[in-house]
Parts: structure tokens; sequence; C-alpha cells
């Protein structure tokens, strides 16, 4: 192999290797689409199962998003990139952004509904579940979801 | 004879380290904390497992949340199971039971930030933290 040949191929070879770091580097700083649904799961899966976003329209996931200090009785703040990476997650799937009329339905577009529970749909769903079904030691809140549908997690609700 | 009385020192000073001194991973994070206390006074001597309990079952007040004790959550026992507002399960927060506790300080400081503001409306102490780490880690 001639010198020139050798520097070439070295030339080469380092360009490519340079190119590949910074590849690597923008894959780090770029945020993947799953940032925002993995992070989601985990931090808003810590104190509840992680709802469906489904189920709230996109205004109403900006308001709790906005407000994570002051979450229902407790502190639930998250840094700034957290909190925007999963803001855009639940906007991307919000009730209002995949058109889901059955969440949707009773609302009106100044409705901010915070819970999911407050919605009508929700309650329309649950007129037959009872106070005292819900106050029992092992279901204790009608935030509790998987309490009563075993599948929740997954989405399923048919049961 | 000497030798025998040597080794024995030994084991004695052995046992008393292995009766105060946390796993290594749990350490790292209250040496953390210890350095930051002995910077904001030089008096600081150490952390204190009986300040930690107390703390723990201490009823707070001036907090932003419902909450007014750390054992509404994470129960009166701390190697058993506690249980969020929402009905979802807390592994426990002792480190016998449960090894990974404390073990990330990231995660820690943001239970910290939140926790202490919904219980007491403020930030921890650093000291708070160490005793509470501290007892806990012994747990
Ligand atoms: C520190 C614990 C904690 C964390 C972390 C947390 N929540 Fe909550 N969340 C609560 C509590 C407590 C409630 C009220 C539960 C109840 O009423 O039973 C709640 C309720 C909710 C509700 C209303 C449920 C209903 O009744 O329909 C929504 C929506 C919600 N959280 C979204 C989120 C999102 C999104 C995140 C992540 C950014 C998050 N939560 C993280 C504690 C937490
Ligand atoms: C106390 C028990 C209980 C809790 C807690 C509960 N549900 Fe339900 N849910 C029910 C029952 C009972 C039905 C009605 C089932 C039926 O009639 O077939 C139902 C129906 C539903 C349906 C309609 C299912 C369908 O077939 O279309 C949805 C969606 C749903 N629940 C979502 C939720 C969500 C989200 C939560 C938590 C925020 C929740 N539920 C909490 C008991 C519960
Ligand atoms: C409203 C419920 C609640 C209260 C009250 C509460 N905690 Fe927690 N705490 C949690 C939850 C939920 C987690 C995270 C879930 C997990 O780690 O399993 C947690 C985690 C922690 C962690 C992080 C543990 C680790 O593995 O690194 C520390 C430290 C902590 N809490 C300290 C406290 C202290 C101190 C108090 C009282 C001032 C307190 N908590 C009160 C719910 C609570």
């Amino acid at each position: 192999m001639g010198t020139k040949m050798g520097l070439a191929l070295a030339a080469a070879v380092a360009f490519i290797v340079a190119g590949a770091g910074m590849l690597a580097v923008q894959a780090q700083n770029a945020p993947t689409p799953n940032a925002g649904k993995d992070a989601f799961n985990a931090e808003c899966g810590a104190c509840h199962m992680p709802f469906q976003p489904e189920f709230l329209p996109a205004r109403s996931w900006q308001a709790l998003m906005g407000n994570l200090s002051k979450h229902f009785g407790e502190n639930a703040k998250l840094d700034a990139a957290t909190t925007t990476a999963i803001t855009d997650y639940l906007v991307s799937r919000a009730a209002d952004t995949v058109n889901n009329r059955q969440a949707l339905q009773g609302l009106s577009p100044q409705d901010v509904p915070l819970r999911i529970t407050e919605t009508p749909s929700w309650i329309r769903e649950h007129r037959r579940v009872t106070a005292e079904v819900v106050a029992r030691p092992e279901i204790k809140s009608k935030a509790n979801c998987v309490a009563c549908h075993r599948r929740a997690k997954l989405g399923v609700y048919e049961d | 004879m000497r030798i025998a009385a040597i080794l024995t020192a030994i084991v004695i000073a052995g046992t008393a380290i292995a009766a105060v001194a946390a796993p290594p991973a749990q350490q790292a994070i209250i040496d953390q904390f210890a350095a930051a206390a002995k910077k904001a006074d030089p008096g600081f001597s150490g952390f204190s497992p009986d300040a930690g309990k107390t703390f723990f079952f201490a009823e707070q007040t001036g907090g932003t949340g419902e909450a007014s004790n750390c054992y509404a959550c994470h129960g009166k026992d701390p190697k058993k199971a506690g249980e969020t507002r929402a009905g979802q399960t807390i592994d426990p927060i002792a480190v016998s039971v449960n090894p990974k506790r404390f073990t990330d300080m990231a995660m820690v400081e943001k239970w910290f930030g939140r926790n202490c503001d919904t219980v007491l409306g403020r930030e921890c102490t650093v000291v708070e933290k160490g005793n509470f780490l501290t007892f806990m880690s012994a747990q």
C-alpha cells in the first residue's frame, strides 16, 4: 500500500469516526420519539398508574403540567426539560388530538377538567359505582383505576 | 495472648463500625450530605439516626399538601410497603429490605424536594436529610 493511499484511507477512517461521533452526540441531545413516553410512565407512574393521555383534552394536560408543585394536595414537581418532554407526549395523544369523542362528550371548549374522574363521560360510565365501593380499603380512590380494571395499564377497560 | 487481645480488639472495633455504618452505596450518598453539613457548620459532628427516627414520626405543620407526616405514605413500619393517596403500593423505604433505596442522588433529592414541601412547606435542611437517611439505612 502506497503512503498516499494509506494517508487517504486514514483520513477517510478519521472522517467516518468523527462523523459517527457527531451522530452519536446528536442522538444524545435530540429527544428520541419515546423520551416523553418513557418519562411519563416512570415519573407519572410513581404515585398512581400513568393515566392514558386519550382521557383528557390537551388544555387539561397543559394545565396539570403547568402546576405540578400543587398537584391534588401533593408536590409532584419535575425539572423543566422532563416537564416539557412529558407535556409534548401528552398533548400529542390527548383526547382532542386523537379525536376521542367518547372522552370529550359533554365537555365544552371552555371546560378544563383536571381530573378524568370529573369528566361527564367518566361519571356516566361509573354511575353505578357507589361511594361505598370506592371507599373500600383495597380501592381507596376513584383514581385507582387498576383496583377495578386489572388491565387498565394496558388501556383495557372493558371488563 | 497478645495476638488474641489484638484480634479481639479488631473484632470489637469491626462490629462497632458495622453497627453504625450504612451499606457502601447509601454511605456514599450520606457522605455527600455530611460534607455539605460540615461546610455549613464546622462544628458538625455527624448525623443522628435517633433524630432521623423522630423526624420520620413527627407531626409537622406548614405543609402545602394533605399529608402532615412522612409515615402517611411510607407507613409506620419502614420495613413494610407503604401506599400513596391514590392507593398505589410504595416499596419499603428501609434499606435492609429494599437495598435499592438511596443509591441515586438525583432520585433522593427529587423526593426530598417534593415530600418536604408537601409535609413541611419548606425544603428539608441538610441535617434533617442526613439524619433521615442514616436512620433508614440502618433499618
Ligand atoms: C407525588 C405523587 C404524584 C406524582 C409524581 C404524580 N401524581 Fe398525579 N396525582 C397524585 C395524587 C395524590 C392525585 C389525586 C388522587 C386521588 O384523588 O385519589 C393525583 C391525580 C392525578 C390526576 C387526576 C386523576 C383523576 O381523579 O381523574 C391526573 C390526571 C394526574 N394525577 C396526572 C399526573 C401526571 C400527568 C403526572 C406526571 C407529570 C402525575 N400525575 C404525577 C399524585 C401524584
Ligand atoms: C370502583 C371501581 C372502579 C374504578 C376505581 C374505576 N372504574 Fe372504570 N368502570 C368501573 C365499572 C363497574 C364500569 C362499568 C363496567 C360496565 O358497565 O361494563 C367501568 C367502566 C369504565 C369504562 C367504560 C368501559 C367500556 O366498556 O367502554 C372506562 C373507559 C373506565 N371505566 C375507565 C376508568 C378509568 C380511567 C379509571 C381511573 C381514573 C376508572 N375507570 C376507575 C369500575 C371502576
Ligand atoms: C404523599 C405521600 C408521601 C409522603 C407524605 C412522603 N413520601 Fe417520601 N416518597 C413517596 C413516594 C411515592 C416516593 C417514590 C416512590 C418510591 O420510591 O417507591 C417517595 C420517595 C422518597 C424518597 C426517595 C427514596 C429513594 O429510593 O431514593 C425519600 C428520601 C423520601 N421519600 C423521603 C420522605 C420524607 C423525609 C418524608 C416526610 C417529610 C416523606 N418522604 C413523605 C411518597 C411520600
